[in-house]
């Protein structure tokens, strides 16, 4: 079974972990690289674009559900579950690009760059998900 | 004897700030090797393909980084409780420093070692560090070489000493395009005497594929190129035929000519791109084999007819490095050397300074030299 039944459920998820990320030094170097990241899930399908380059008024960095979003500089193909691994911090994704759970198209490079400041987001998440009763899914 | 030097040093390097952009020389500070790693100073480093492809973003790296993961240099420091090498020792970079404790290092396989594979991608070595910055900025690694410098900190299974004597210009290249030519047709497709074996890309790995090819006594060594250049060059490491894929409109059906209608026994493909690899599974034989040794990008998709795969059962394989088990291969491959077995010296064609070294990539791009070496200080 997936981990999440619903595009709403994962969405909700990830909208807290955004909301309250934009002090991290995730949001920071996203918005210092001036990249935008699209995350594109299966089962279920969600779309998620997290924008460095022209973030809202207030904002570290903007965040977007669906295709109504600026245009990604890299975008991450991947399910959903390989998707809650990731953001629990336990997906090895140079592994996973090369063993195909992750396809990416674009600036792959320039998206590296992420990956050692995601720690504050896979510790937000890991919150979020106990929060909403879903502590158990954690891996 | 452990001799640790504890001051970081200023050298220069060939840094790249990102993907895309021009590599620059300049000058970053050189961290004390910490426990576990050596301080080199580099004598002699190759210009890869891969150095080109971090540069272009085919294979995807942590930028700022130091370029280069072929070279050969003398330790100038090691940390604590370093106990292979010591000051003064010639040595070759191994770049899979494999950890001797995963599932892969522990099964003859180091050249897949999890970490190693990681940490290529991620920049740094085993406990997170990079020795490079320039200023408060991290400058990351290369596979946890980053040679294309005249000093660079390494952790102590990324070195393999040699005996002083063997040019280091020599050692450099043996350091990854004759390892991973030579191991491919050794460790990976181990291909016995008289079989018939295509190779497709001549350029400074398919040459050594080609001369191993040779030494493990192939009968028929078919060279593939669009490059009439390199088919000459492939002609002199021991290709007994060659195809000019520019000039001939069906490679298969040519090979199918040169094998009897069968095809070849071993197919090495040199080249990382899809439509190559493709060809190289028609080029084969049925029940024959494929070692895919060129890398392409990780977006990059081989398209393969399914009925073929049990139909013709073909084994399709990669060889990553050759294969190498670093510490027995990179020796034996200098004994061949030694005995004039393997051609090295001349494989080498340009030789450039530090300095000169984006030149050295457009070379290599158009495709002008076999190897380019960057040599920094005096020669061995």
């Amino acid at each position: 079974m997936p981990t999440f039944a619903s595009a709403d459920e994962m969405q909700s998820v990830l909208k807290t972990v955004l909301e309250r990320g934009q002090d991290t030094n995730t949001a920071q170097g996203l918005a210092k690289a001036g990249l935008t990241v699209a995350f594109v899930y299966t089962d279920p399908s969600v779309r998620l674009v997290m924008d460095g380059k022209n973030p809202p008024e207030g904002q570290t960095i903007g965040y977007y559900f669906g295709d109504d979003a600026p245009t990604p500089d890299v975008t991450f193909s991947l399910n959903a579950d390989v998707g809650h691994r990731f953001w629990c911090g336990k997906l090895n994704v140079p592994q996973a690009l090369s063993r195909g759970q992750i396809k990416a198209s674009g600036s792959i490079a320039g998206a590296l760059k992420l990956l050692p400041l995601m720690p504050p987001l896979y510790e937000l998440y890991r919150e979020v998900m106990t929060e909403k009763g879903r502590g158990g899914d954690l891996v | 004897m452990t001799c640790a030097l504890e001051a970081p040093i200023e050298a220069r390097a060939a840094v790249l700030h990102d993907v895309g952009q021009p590599v620059q020389i300049q000058t970053v500070t050189v961290a004390a090797p910490g426990p576990g790693q050596v301080r080199v100073q580099v004598r002699a480093a190759g210009v890869c393909h891969s150095d080109l492809s971090a540069v272009n973003g085919t294979i995807p790296q942590l930028a700022p980084l130091v370029l280069g993961h072929e070279g050969a240099g003398v330790v100038e420091a090691v940390g604590e409780g370093v106990t292979r090498v010591k000051a003064g020792d010639h040595v070759i970079f191994n770049w899979v420093p494999s950890c001797g404790e995963c599932y892969f290092c522990t099964h003859e396989r180091p050249d897949m070692c999890d970490e190693a594979f990681t940490l290529a991608t991620m920049g740094t070595m085993p406990d997170g560090s990079t020795p490079f910055t320039q200023g408060d900025e991290t400058i990351y690694m290369f596979s946890q070489t980053s040679c294309l410098a005249e000093y660079t900190v390494v952790p102590e299974s990324g070195v393999v000493p040699f005996a002083p004597g063997v040019p280091f210009e020599v050692a450099a290249i043996t350091g990854c395009a004759v390892m991973t030519g030579y191991g491919a047709v050794f460790n990976t497709a181990k291909i016995a005497a008289g079989r018939r074996v295509a190779v497709i890309g001549c350029g400074g790995v398919g040459l050594n594929v080609i001369q191993a090819a040779r030494l493990a006594g192939a009968s028929r060594i078919i060279a593939l190129d669009r490059d009439g250049r390199k088919l000459e060059d492939a002609r002199s490491f021991g290709a007994t035929d060659t195809i000019n894929t520019a000039e001939v409109g069906d490679p298969v059906s040519a090979i199918l000519d040169l094998t009897d209608g069968l095809g070849a026994d071993d197919t090495f493909e040199v080249v990382g791109r899809a439509d190559t690899i493709a060809l190289a599974y028609s080029l084969t034989r049925k029940a024959g084999q494929v070692v895919v040794v060129g890398v392409a990008s990780p977006e990059v998709m081989v398209e393969l007819g399914a009925f073929g795969l049990p139909a013709e059962s073909k084994h399709i394989t990669g060889s990553w490095y050759g294969q190498a088990i670093a510490e027995r291969d990179l020796p034996l491959i200098l004994e061949h050397y030694r005995s004039g077995k393997l051609q090295i010296d001349e494989l080498i064609t340009h030789h450039f300074s530090l300095d000169e070294l984006p030149e050295a990539l457009a070379a290599l791009e158009r495709g002008e030299v076999r190897r380019g070496v960057i040599v920094m200080g005096e020669r061995a």
